[in-house]
């Protein structure tokens, strides 16, 4: 009897809560990796690792907010390149201060989360259609700025610090970047009501139309929060590689949406959690880290990573499913 | 599926990973021994004997895996097991690339893993700024790893004003790779001259199809127009761009031919492209260049690919600019060796020579190719 209420319990747990099947993953794969690899556990690596995920998973943050609400955004990786150039021209071709570069960086990134946002929100079109346009323009303009050739590297420690900075001479200032903004939206999406309506407008529309909730007002601000977050990720990305190139941020969309779903986020909306997106992306990180180390085949990270979206998606189906029943019968 | 057996099998699954390993074919050397004096190679092998050294582990980073790159590494398998066959010292080597031709990220992450592995040298090729790279190569060389580029543009690397790696302050250890600007710069002396074959003077009309863009790009773009400069009959229309595959290689010369029905010559930045030109040429009902009858339509790729040789010898491609990527990994290798191992002063830009390869030349060029490929050298060695 006590073993059936504990085990249902850690179904329930498991079903509900894709952050600890993930999280369970992690760990099972950092113990394989601790005996195999007498790297794996060293803090280097360790730091390396997170480092080398802090700016996706920033960028998962972003596409997590559009995903919540059942909507989808693919123009994050443009999204990225178009802020890092910015903040690179303002810094270096017009020689602004680092903090009027900045902001000019982030702001394309809101008025790019505005366009999309008002395009799907208030017009009505789908996001997907929306945002693999707005991806295309954004980089035929990106061609259009750097004139298909790499932009010069800028010459400011203070933007290098951002990218490539550590505090407390071993902690990357992306990973610290990344685990405050984790923190932050974490207590937005758990603590506050705008969280809960968030959830709420992406689990049934209709239904929360009908309650009175507005629904295009919410989809709108997660579009804005998502270019923004999109232009964080760019700004850090463009500091860490010294300059941008025209196929800067190339891929990143995918790799982040990936996160997301990896960590759990439904591509149907209403369910997920930043901590998930933020797991998916060690999860890859760590996929990529396995990989070096142990001198695979580089290109098994896409078989590898392919079968892990599948694996999750129909795992949180069947499991959420289950922790639902169980939980209706003790 | 009951939870216990997919908990099993994602165990299973995450075990077989960890237990998987790349295949390594042993094979015996052949009984050559190529190189210079005995008492030569016996000196260097006291000098490493002395230095301790029996193996050199190497990361190899490129942007993405190609046929380009397996001609790159064939020639560096061919000089590791010559350096093996003179000198004793064995190559380990792993290979590693991004999900993406621009996931910088990723490489940066291999780089660090390997400096922390202990490998002797690492090198890479990116689509990112060199100066990225520059600055995570000052923490590779404090952990011991050595760092050099290939198959990166030498004269935006160190050539350039702007460029942070001008006079040779870099900290990679070399540059090898071969002169992009020289080989188009030949390349545009070729055509100047197959043109004059068939009209009796320099003249006529070139098409390029070009790919997004990047350092390679310019380079290639400059060496083109500095050799066109000696002929001012030789008019360039404008350029279209495409991806580097033969897709958008075929699209971009039907636009052109379509703008430009008098095209004398279709000039693809890379061997796909060019062979996606001469498809579209052919298309089109027009012929291609013949060198008994100094007629048809010149198409040019660039590369020096064995899949670019093929189509030359059947009269689908004209020519190919070999910018010798087997020699390029021969160089690479022995450039770590006389560095990494014996500690001498290797300079900081290592060129490979490049040629413009028609139907005259082919079977040359198309043997040294075949040749590194034959030779077999696994990870660590026999």
């Amino acid at each position: 009897m006590a073993r059936t209420v504990w085990g249902n319990r850690f179904l329930s747990i498991l079903g509900g809560s894709p952050e600890v099947r993930i999280g369970l993953i992690i760990v099972l794969a950092g113990i394989v990796m601790s005996i195999i690899s007498p790297y794996f556990l060293q803090l280097g690596n360790v730091v390396d690792l997170l480092e080398s995920v802090a700016i996706l998973s920033i960028l998962s943050f972003g596409v997590t907010f559009v995903l919540l609400v059942g909507e989808l955004d693919i123009s994050v990786g443009s999204t990225m390149a178009i802020a890092a150039i910015t903040t690179n021209m303002l810094l270096g071709r017009a020689g602004f201060p680092l903090s009027v570069a900045l902001l000019g960086g982030i702001a394309t990134g809101l008025v790019i989360g505005l366009m999309n946002g008002a395009l799907t929100q208030f017009l009505g079109f789908p996001s997907l259609i929306v945002t693999l346009a707005m991806m295309s323009i954004l980089r035929g303009i990106i061609y259009l700025l750097t004139g298909s050739a790499p932009l010069a590297p800028y010459k400011s420690e203070a933007y290098s610090f951002l990218g490539t900075g550590q505090i407390l001479s071993f902690l990357p200032v992306p990973v610290v970047a990344t685990v405050l903004v984790l923190l932050l939206l974490s207590l937005l999406l758990f603590r506050t009501r705008f969280g809960r309506l968030m959830l709420m407008a992406g689990a049934n529309r209709k239904a929360a139309n009908i309650a009175g909730l507005n629904t295009r007002n919410i989809g709108f601000i997660m579009f804005v929060a998502c270019g923004l977050l999109a232009s964080l990720a760019g700004v850090l990305l463009g500091s860490k590689l010294k300059s941008v190139f025209p196929e800067f941020g190339m891929g990143y969309e995918l790799r982040a949406i990936t996160a997301g779903v990896i960590g759990g986020v439904s591509l149907f909306g209403g369910r997920g959690s930043f901590l998930g997106a933020f797991l998916g992306a060690v999860l890859i990180g760590l996929i990529f880290n396995m990989i070096d180390l142990l001198a695979l085949d580089p290109y098994w990270q896409f078989v590898v990573m392919g079968m892990m979206v599948l694996i999750a998606v129909l795992t949180d189906n069947v499991l959420y499913d289950l922790s639902l029943k169980r939980r209706g019968t003790t | 599926m009951s939870f216990t057996k997919f908990t099993a099998a994602v165990g299973l699954l995450l075990m077989a990973l960890a237990g998987a390993r790349p295949a390594t074919a042993q094979t015996a050397l052949p009984d050559w021994t190529p190189g210079a004096s005995k008492e030569f190679n016996e000196q260097i092998r006291k000098a490493i004997a002395d230095k301790k050294i029996t193996k050199i582990k190497i990361g190899f980073t490129n942007p993405y895996m190609s046929e380009y790159y397996g001609e790159i590494y064939a020639g560096a398998y061919s000089m590791m097991k010559e350096l093996q066959a003179k000198y004793g010292v064995k190559f380990e080597y792993v290979a590693s690339s991004g999900s993406t031709h621009a996931d910088a990220e990723s490489q940066i992450a291999a780089l660090k893993t390997w400096a922390r592995q202990g490998f002797d040298a690492v090198v890479v090729c990116t689509a990112a700024d060199p100066s990225a790279m520059d600055a995570v190569f000052a923490d590779l060389l404090k952990a011991g790893t050595y760092p050099y580029f290939f198959n990166m543009p030498p004269r935006v690397l160190a050539l350039n004003p702007d460029s942070p790696l001008k006079d040779y302050s870099m900290n990679a250890r070399a540059i090898v790779g071969y002169d992009n600007f020289l080989a188009h710069y030949d390349a545009g002396m070729w055509v100047a001259q197959l043109l004059t074959m068939k009209y009796g003077e320099a003249k006529g009309k070139i098409g390029q199809v070009w790919g997004p863009g990047g350092h390679w790009s310019i380079e290639r773009n400059d060496g083109l127009a500095a050799a066109l400069k000696n002929y001012p009959n030789i008019k360039v229309v404008p350029l279209v761009r495409g991806v580097y595959d033969r897709d958008s290689g075929m699209k971009g010369a039907e636009d052109l031919l379509t703008v430009n029905p008098d095209l004398d010559v279709v000039y693809g930045e890379n061997e796909e492209m060019g062979l996606g030109a001469a498809a579209a040429v052919l298309a089109k009902g027009k012929k291609l260049w013949d060198f008994k009858t100094k007629q048809g339509l010149i198409v040019l790729g660039a590369d020096g690919l064995v899949s670019g040789y093929k189509e030359i010898r059947a009269g689908r491609l004209t020519a190919t600019i070999n910018v010798n990527p087997v020699a390029n990994g021969r160089n690479l290798i022995e450039a770590i060796f006389w560095d990494r191992v014996l500690g001498w002063r290797i300079p900081k830009i290592i060129l490979a020579p490049t040629t413009v390869v028609d139907s005259r030349t082919v079977d040359l060029n198309d043997a040294y190719v075949k040749w590194a490929q034959s030779v077999k050298y696994p990870s660590g060695g026999n």
